[in-house]
């Protein structure tokens, strides 16, 4: 098989990469590029650990080749955070204990900051249904939402404050 | 396993069509990849179609709208035009998969992976879809119903792919709907599924219908005697029984961990009747 | 006051809601769980897994894979001796099927190879000869005359003669006559259960990094609830000494008991021996569920009798497990813990333990009594029903206490059950109406608890802050449950303690994180060990201060010079800076002291004394001094320090400070340095009365 040569954009740095056709966008990031914050919990798309950003949309990196990223613009947990200042929903998971083992959340972030950046202001029910696709194990989901919905309240407070 | 990314519809048709062995479209890859990572399939090569131009777009057509074959769920739900005119077929394709599947999925993909269970199709079928196929012989047009052949297989020649899908103009008074059974709220497959699509008069009475069900059969299933059934009235218990009764009658599905034949056979009746009536309200219609 | 002594005691920390010490790891990607390692020259480890439930391997063909460009080692069963405990040898024969593949995903073979895809190529070019046997996965049908044998020769002596040769144990516990006991019950309810292997489905996969060096020495990197279980089962499989094998454990995600085993640890160490690089094997999640543990399956009938006013007269339960294709005593825990929570007169279980066609049973939350406390209670449930009865009611009329002698034997001391029971007739939520289709069930359960071995190693820094290091990998937060209750013992803040999980060879042995056991033990190791910081702290400040260590009491994060053999002139000859001891033969050898004295004052570039001769000559001491290192400015000397030689910042900077104003109030200043959090070392300005110059006692810098 050959490797294929890839330019993309991660988290707003150029990459490139060499892949194989069949390597996944998830293997390509965790095992070529060391971004190992997107998780692989089923490689199936029915867990949504490996969720990235791909031209805007979320998406299992596990069903994503690697060799689709050629021009693309990818974003990842890594590229959350703002040098070491937490994002407000990453600062609300810790607050609101909405990790326990803490695998399923980088996926979970990145699922939550897509809707924020669409719906500041989300009901319970919408945020659990745009969530359907991340699984987690441990939490229960509840503390998960608390820690959403206090992200968004602080995100829209910050906002009408600017 | 050779990756291509063709520019044009043509060159796609090419690649596809002279690679001997297993060669696949690439479209949102959410059933491809997950049956190469199972090594259900392992193709010699994967056609991307995504970078054909006009493939990713939604544009209006003769009153209805073409769909290009790579536009993906969530990009059809951000296009208030269809999801106005169609939202069966709307509601249908958006409840496949999570977010994340939603960020990739596609109406054709799920129509030429033939899972009887798909739940873009039968809507689709129910809207008189048309699917524009390019091919080695050039463009063609093929109603979407008669692109399912059996599990996993469709009557697509080899070099063919769709490259869009016409969802038809509408008369006012119109609307559809789509309902299917699952255990779990969301991330499951049907266990049977109908889409109803209806055209009423100023009065309310149906004066077209088609009934499409999913899950219930090794293709989706258009129920012509449930459109009887429901033309000519206005939705009221004796058409949606008569309805309920033609659907389960269409029904010959399989037993599986899913759902028995009873089950799906009387589950399918009752998702025909809630998804006309759902319908009905749509298209304006009160009782 | 000894550690197990019952004391109720107000928490200044504990029951505080801290920030959790992995969280901004967590929510930033950095956290490395099992397959976030990766290693120098590192090789793909993948495992050819049996496609059928039971089949005799007749020969292994790996000439193919060997051959194949980028393949550096390809193993079978063949590469492992033969452990000659059964516990030891069914673990590795779970790891690799030595003469039959037992079910389906059973693993045959590894390779490991320079990328996935040449590992994938390799396994499909390796041949393995299997001759397909009858396969059974139903307990019953494989305790059942003529069932397809799994294994032969398993049983053991408890099994009666002729009984399938898949039942493997058998146990029985109780007391009393159930037969008597149902006479006199107005309704006897008897009812089968089965309950099938249901996967701890933890979101993380297997997954794991080894390497083993020409010379033996090995280390491990895997996410696993118990690293040092796992070097007790690796080294044994792969006949190493346990000091060679260094494991060290990952985040792990999610275990759910289902990581307390090995499965590709041994593959993995076995292909780096043989392959000479690291080797990396990540479960798929297919992997994980054909190939790695579930509960038991069983099938359970339970007879309860029950009188009109709802005290039971006499339970029994046949259990029949299956912990997969090995032998395993899950049966016990159920046998056990069925009627645990009940104070019976006629009480009998019967467990048998029977080989399926399926994945070894791996735990999963209380192994096995969950099982059998659901069939239980569903009968107890149908007599309340039946008879008209309260389903709590039932349950505080028949609850275990204190002195009820269990139905497993030992007579319980006080356990819970009736006031947890009370609790919840008295919440709200007992008696809240119910909307339609909402229901409202209650059940006990019962588990037991265990400490099991745990050791802790905390360490009070030079800066005065602690490092808490334990054995036991933090499943949901233990590190944090750690440090505080290492802060409340200290009575220094959270913040200023790190807890970490260290490898095998850092910390003694450490049982796995199962059972409850973590907060529980970790916790009493841990406050053990900071007690034990205490009462050296104290001893050193008593040496410093030339007084009886009795006569120092460890006082919010801090000793301080109190009790009645407390000299009472020691603050003013200490505010005087005047040293008590200086019996010549206390004294280092001049040089010594010199260099040490430079040693320890260097940095801050400001001795001004001469450090204290025999504190000088306990180089453990300087461990806690509060030496002022890099400039920072948290140290809390006082302005007598550097002649008193060493003041340590956790606690006798306190002390230091408390004479200080002792002798200040008797001196008649007004102006006080008091204890803040923060504030600059004292000796950064050298007066004791300007307020910049505030001794920080337990003050680390806050951000
Ligand atoms: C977690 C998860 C949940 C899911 N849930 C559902 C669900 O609820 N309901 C449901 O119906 N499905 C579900 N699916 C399946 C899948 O998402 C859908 O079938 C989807 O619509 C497939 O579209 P795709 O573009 O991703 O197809 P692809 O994977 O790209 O392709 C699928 C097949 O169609 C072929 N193909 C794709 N595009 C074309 C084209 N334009 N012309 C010709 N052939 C083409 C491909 O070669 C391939 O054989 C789920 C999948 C996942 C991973
Ligand atoms: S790893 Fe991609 S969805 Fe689970
Ligand atoms: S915190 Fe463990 S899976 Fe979500």
């Amino acid at each position: 098989m050959k490797s294929l040569q890839v330019s993309t954009t991660i988290n707003g740095d150029a990459a490139e990469f060499l892949c194989a056709p069949d390597e996944t966008l998830l293997d390509v990031l965790r095992n070529r590029l060391g971004l190992t914050g997107a998780k692989e919990g089923c490689g199936t798309g029915d867990c949504g650990a490996c969720s990235v950003m791909l031209n805007g949309r979320l998406v299992c990196s596990c069903l994503v080749l690697g060799a689709e990223a050629e021009g693309a613009e990818i974003a990842t947990i890594e590229g959350l955070a703002e040098g070491d200042v937490l994002h407000p929903l990453q600062q609300a998971f810790i607050d609101h204990a909405a990790l326990q083992c803490g695998v399923c959340t980088p996926g979970i972030l990145v699922a939550a900051k897509a809707l924020l950046d669409r719906d500041p202001d989300p009901s319970d029910e919408a945020l659990r249904y745009w969530l359907a696709g991340n699984l987690c194990r441990c939490t229960g989901y509840d503390k998960i939402i608390a820690a959403v919905q206090a992200a968004a309240a602080e995100m829209r407070g910050a906002r009408d404050v600017a | 396993m050779r990756y291509a990314r063709p520019a044009t519809a043509a060159e796609a048709v090419t690649l596809l069509g002279q690679q001997a062995g297993i060669v696949r479209v690439l479209g949102g890859g959410t059933d491809l990849l997950v049956q190469m990572r199972s090594g259900m399939i392992e193709p010699d090569l994967v056609v991307d179609i995504k970078h054909i131009p006009g493939i990713n777009e939604i544009r209006a057509e003769a009153g209805g709208f073409r769909v290009g074959a790579a536009v993906s769920g969530a990009a059809l739900g951000d296009h208030a035009g269809v999801c106005a005119l169609w939202p069966g077929v709307a509601e249908g394709f958006q409840l496949i998969g999570s977010t994340q599947v939603q960020g990739r999925a596609t109406m054709a993909g799920n129509l030429c992976n033939a899972s009887p269970a798909g739940d873009a199709v039968p809507a689709l079928v129910a809207a008189e879809a048309v699917a524009r196929i390019e091919g080695p012989e050039g463009a063609r047009d093929c109603p979407v119903a008669a692109i399912p052949a059996g599990p996993g297989r469709t009557t697509l020649k080899k070099g063919e792919f769709i490259s869009s899908i016409l969802l038809p103009a509408r008369p006012e008074r119109a609307s559809d709907a789509y309902l299917r059974f699952i255990p779990r709220t969301e991330m499951d497959i049907a266990v049977a599924s109908c889409a109803v699509s209806l055209v009423l008069d100023s009065a309310g009475t149906i004066t077209v219908a088609r009934v499409a069900l999913g899950a219930v059969a090794p293709t989706v299933v258009l129920v012509e005697a449930g459109a009887s059934a429901l033309v000519g009235s206005k939705a009221g218990v004796p058409a949606l029984a008569a309805l309920a009764a033609a659907a389960s009658a269409a029904c010959a599905p399989i037993d599986d961990k899913r759902g028995t034949i009873e089950f799906r056979t009387e589950v399918a009746g009752v998702l025909a009747r809630r998804a006309a009536e759902t319908a009905y309200a749509r298209a304006g219609g009160r009782k | 006051m000894s550690l197990d002594e019952y004391s109720r005691r107000e928490f200044k920390q504990v029951g505080t809601r801290p920030r959790r010490p992995d969280g901004v790891d967590k929510v930033t990607g950095r956290a490395m769980y099992g397959a976030d390692a990766s290693a120098p020259g590192m090789l793909v480890g993948r495992i050819l897994r049996s496609p059928h439930a039971h089949a005799r391997i007749k020969a292994i063909d790996t000439a193919a894979a060997e051959a194949l460009a980028g393949v550096k080692a390809v193993i079978t069963a063949a590469d492992f001796g033969l452990p000659d405990d059964d516990f030891t040898r069914d673990v590795q024969d779970n790891c690799m099927a030595r003469g039959k593949a037992l079910y389906d995903g059973h693993a045959v073979a590894a390779v490991a190879a320079v990328d996935a895809a040449t590992a994938k190529a390799a396994l499909k070019l390796i041949r393995v000869d299997y001759e397909t046997l009858p396969h059974v996965t139903d307990v019953d049908a494989a305790m059942a005359p003529g069932a397809p044998v799994v294994q032969e020769g398993r049983a053991l002596e408890n099994v009666p003669a002729g009984m399938s040769a898949n039942v493997t144990s058998h146990c029985e516990f109780g007391h009393g006559d159930p037969a008597a006991g149902f006479a006199r019950a107005d309704r006897v309810i008897e009812r089968h259960f089965t309950t099938a292997a249901t996967h701890q489905g933890y979101i993380e996969p297997h997954a794991c990094l080894a390497s083993v060096s020409a010379d033996g020495k090995a280390d491990l990197w895997c996410c696993t609830q118990g690293h040092f279980f796992v070097r007790t089962l690796c080294s044994a499989i792969l006949g190493m000494e346990a000091s060679q094998l260094r494991v060290t454990a990952s985040e792990i995600g999610g275990g759910f008991g289902g990581k307390t085993t090995v499965f590709i640890e041994p593959v993995a160490l076995a292909l780096s021996r043989k392959a000479g690089r690291p080797v990396k094997i990540v479960m798929s999640r297919d992997e994980v569920f054909r190939a790695t543990g579930p509960t038991v399956s069983t099938s359970i009938e339970v007879k309860i009798g029950m009188t009109k006013d709802g005290r039971i007269t006499a339970g029994e339960a046949h259990l029949r497990y299956s912990g997969g294709a090995f032998p395993c005593a899950t049966v016990e825990m159920g046998g056990q813990a069925a009627f645990a929570a009940y104070d019976l007169d006629h009480v009998r279980t019967y467990g048998w333990n029977a080989l399926t066609n399926r994945p070894k049973e791996a735990a999963y939350r209380a192994p096995g009594a969950p099982q059998a406390i659901y069939a239980v209670e569903n009968v107890i449930d149908e007599l309340c029903l039946d008879l008209g009865l309260d389903p709590l009611e039932v349950r505080l009329k028949n609850a275990a206490t204190k002195g009820t002698k269990s139905s497993y034997g030992p007579t319980f001391p006080a356990i819970g059950l009736v006031a947890t029971l009370e609790a919840a007739k008295a919440h709200p939520h007992y008696t809240a109406p119910l909307a339609e289709g909402q229901g409202r069930g209650l059940s006990c359960g019962f588990w037991f608890n265990f400490g099991g071995n745990s050791c802790v190693s905390l360490n009070v820094n030079t800066d005065g802050t602690v490092g808490v290091t334990e054995g036991n990998p933090d499943i949901g937060g233990s590190r944090a449950s750690i440090s505080l209750m290492a802060a409340e013992e200290l009575g220094i803040p959270y913040e200023r303690i790190r807890t970490i999980v260290a490898d095998t060879a850092s910390l003694g042995y450490n049982d796995v994180t199962d059972g409850s056991r973590v907060t529980f033990a970790v916790g009493l190791a841990t406050i053990k060990a900071a007690r034990a910081a205490i009462r050296l702290m104290c001893e050193r400040a008593a040496k410093i201060w030339g007084i009886e260590a009795d006569a120092v009491e460890w006082k919010d994060g801090a000793a301080v010079p109190a009790g009645p053999n407390a000299p009472a002139d020691v603050a003013r000859r200490d505010r005087r800076g005047l040293v008590r001891d200086r019996r010549p033969d206390r004294r280092p050898p001049r040089g010594q002291c010199r260099r040490r004295r430079r040693q320890l004052w260097r940095p801050s570039g400001r001795c001004r004394g001469r450090p204290r001769d025999r504190g000088d000559q306990d180089p453990a001491l300087h461990d806690l001094s509060g030496c002022r290192q890099g400039g920072a400015s948290r140290l809390c000397r006082g302005p007598d320090a550097g002649r008193r030689g060493a003041g340590h910042r956790l606690g006798a900077e306190r002390g230091i400070y408390l004479w200080r104003r002792r002798a200040v109030a008797e001196r008649g200043l007004s102006r006080l340095p008091h204890p803040g959090r923060l504030g600059p070392a004292e000796d950064r300005h050298g007066d004791p009365g300007n307020p910049q110059s505030r001794p920080s006692l337990r003050g680390a810098r806050r951000r």
